[in-house]
């Protein structure tokens, strides 16, 4: 053996990353996976049909009524007033939750001693089930939007400052390392190496906490007294009309789908620098 | 110029006390490339980044161009082993960090960052992403970004540490032909490789561990100007004959003791 070969390391060269098509860098999908996506809802369609042939119709009404009901109701202003009212608590309490979240993780993730001091108080909250919370909600703020808006934001927060923190603690100690030999600033520090460097983690916090809003906010429909696509669901449900019933709950998933999908489509603008693989 | 005087560093280790450095002297003149070379995990990189400024000694002290540090200053730059480079931050942005970082302005940092990346073969990369360049290009940016700031004393810890020999060969010669344009640069050149050392350096520092110390301090006996030439002569067969047989002593005693001791 060579004194060369006894002490040089051989590592391999680092690929270039690799030329992604248009499509999939613009929509983070490609086309199979979405034909393969819709080939299966369908087959779940044909298969909850089979079985609502010969079943209970209030039970499980065939998947045809309810598409003709959804596509009703699609045609129905008091639908969309419905959603408005909906969204409205929603979007209040989304915001809150993103805003109060992300700094609060950023902070926590930055301090150590923050940490230490809210550590105890984010894992007693993330334990507990937010609907235990609904009855004091309806005895503080009462039952209008600044109480809908609060069973949102609470569904959401500590998830969103939580994975926001994790974020921060993973930042790259060698890069901050790096930023200090130059003697970089808090600010720039703060501007040029924490925030990017925890971008991924940013985006995947809203992303997480968006999905824990709409949760928050059926939970919100359902436990509070109802006024908007509760107050539809409430109305079908004591009219035995199984059909809009199901039509309305089709809807809050397309609803859900479309936020996740649109969160998804976020994060993936937000790193671009990211290869696929990683 | 780099004083480093009775600097020692311990660990806490599970609550043991655990002597990293000890007693370490060591002068690095204007101008000078000094080697650092001894087994892992004897001090190099921890002494390294004390004279970095990045790391406090628990006793002694490093005397930079006549003043004693107590942190980072602009008269000192690191290259690291793996790069560091800004991921989400273009190769040019990359380069001219360390010149933001110190608050010179856009135009001013940019135009230095395009001369550094030019002097490392690296022009047309400049709006690249660090993820399409190779190690080795990598490597070449980071030593660009250490230059771009124009440091009295360049540290580098392992540079090529992280590259295939042959790309780490091409980068010994380009760095070697770099030095030759800068008389005042001082440089600690932390390596693990004796070829490396004896290419570069004017002097090597061969350190041991357990506690991590300087055993011998070996001036090479080539001249800086023919070192390409030297690399097959007689004479460099024997100082490395004669370095690889201290390094070896080291490891097996290394052995022997870990060997006894679990
Ligand atoms: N922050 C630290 N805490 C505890 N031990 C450390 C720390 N940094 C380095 N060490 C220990 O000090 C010794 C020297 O490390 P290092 O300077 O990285 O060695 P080298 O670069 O020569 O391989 C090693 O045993 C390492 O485990
Ligand atoms: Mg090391």
């Amino acid at each position: 053996m060579s004194l060369h070969g006894d002490i040089m390391t051989t590592t391999a060269e680092r690929p270039t990353a690799s030329p992604k098509s248009s499509f999939s860098e613009r929509f983070g999908a490609d086309l199979p996976r979405i034909g393969v996506g819709a080939g299966s809802l369908a087959a779940g369609a044909i298969v909850w049909d089979l079985y609502a042939r010969s079943a209970d119709p209030l039970f499980a009404p065939r998947a045809s009524s309810i598409w003709t009901a959804f596509v009703g109701l699609l045609g129905d202003p008091e639908f969309w007033r419905s959603y408005a009212t909906t969204l409205r608590p929603f979007l209040w309490g989304w915001v809150a939750a993103m805003a109060v979240g992300l700094t609060f993780g950023l902070i926590i993730g930055m301090s150590s001693t923050i940490r230490a001091l809210a550590g105890p108080h984010l894992s007693f909250f993330n334990a507990l089930p937010v609907s235990t919370l609904v009855p004091a909600i309806v005895i503080a703020f009462g039952i209008d939007t600044v109480a809908r808006s609060t069973v949102v934001f609470l569904f959401a927060v500590i998830e969103v400052t939580l994975t926001a923190a994790s974020g921060v603690q993973y930042v790259d100690r060698d890069l901050l390392d790096m930023g200090r030999s130059f003697g970089l600033g808090r600010v720039r520090r703060f501007t040029r190496i924490i925030l990017p460097g925890s971008a991924p983690a940013i985006a995947a916090a809203v992303r997480i906490g968006t999905a824990r809003a709409v949760v928050g906010m059926v939970v919100m429909e359902l436990l509070l007294v109802s006024v908007g696509v509760g107050k539809l669901i409430s109305r079908y449900r004591d009219g035995f009309d199984a059909p809009r019933l199901y039509a309305v709950v089709l809807s809050l998933a397309v609803f859900a789908l479309f936020v996740n999908g649109l969160m998804r489509f976020v994060e993936g603008r937000a790193q671009p620098w990211r290869d696929d693989e990683a | 110029m780099i004083d480093i005087n009775g600097v020692s560093m311990t660990f806490e280790r599970d609550g043991v006390p655990f002597t990293a450095l000890d007693g370490i002297d060591l002068t690095i003149a204007d101008g000078e490339f000094a080697s650092i070379i001894g087994p892992s995990g004897c001090g190099k990189t921890t002494l390294l980044k004390i004279i970095a400024g990045l790391v406090d000694p628990t006793a002694g002290t490093v005397t930079v161009d006549g003043t004693v540090i107590d942190g980072p200053g602009p008269e000192r730059a690191l290259v690291f082993q793996n790069f560091v480079l800004l991921p989400w931050a273009t190769i040019l942005d990359n380069t001219a960090f360390g010149l933001e970082a110190r608050g010179v302005g856009k135009e001013e940092r940019r135009r230095i960052a395009r001369e550094q990346l030019a002097r490392m073969g690296l022009s047309g990369f400049e709006q690249h992403y660090p993820r399409e360049l190779s190690g080795g290009m990598q490597q070449r940016v980071g030593i660009a970004r250490a230059l771009a700031v124009d440091p009295s004393n360049l540290l580098m810890d392992e540079p090529f540490g992280a590259l295939d020999a042959l790309t780490r060969q091409l980068m010994q010669k380009d760095l070697l032909d770099l030095w030759e344009e800068d008389e005042e640069r001082t440089a600690a050149f932390v390596t693990h490789s004796m070829d490396e050392a004896v290419y570069l350096s004017d002097r090597i520092v061969l350190m041991n561990t357990r506690p991590g110390r300087i055993e011998e301090i070996i001036d090479v006996p080539f001249p800086r100007e023919n070192r390409a030439d030297v690399v097959s002569q007689a004479d460099y067969n024997e100082f490395t004959r004669y370095l690889w047989s201290r390094l070896e002593g080291m490891q097996r005693d290394d052995m022997a003791t870990r060997g006894a001791a679990g």
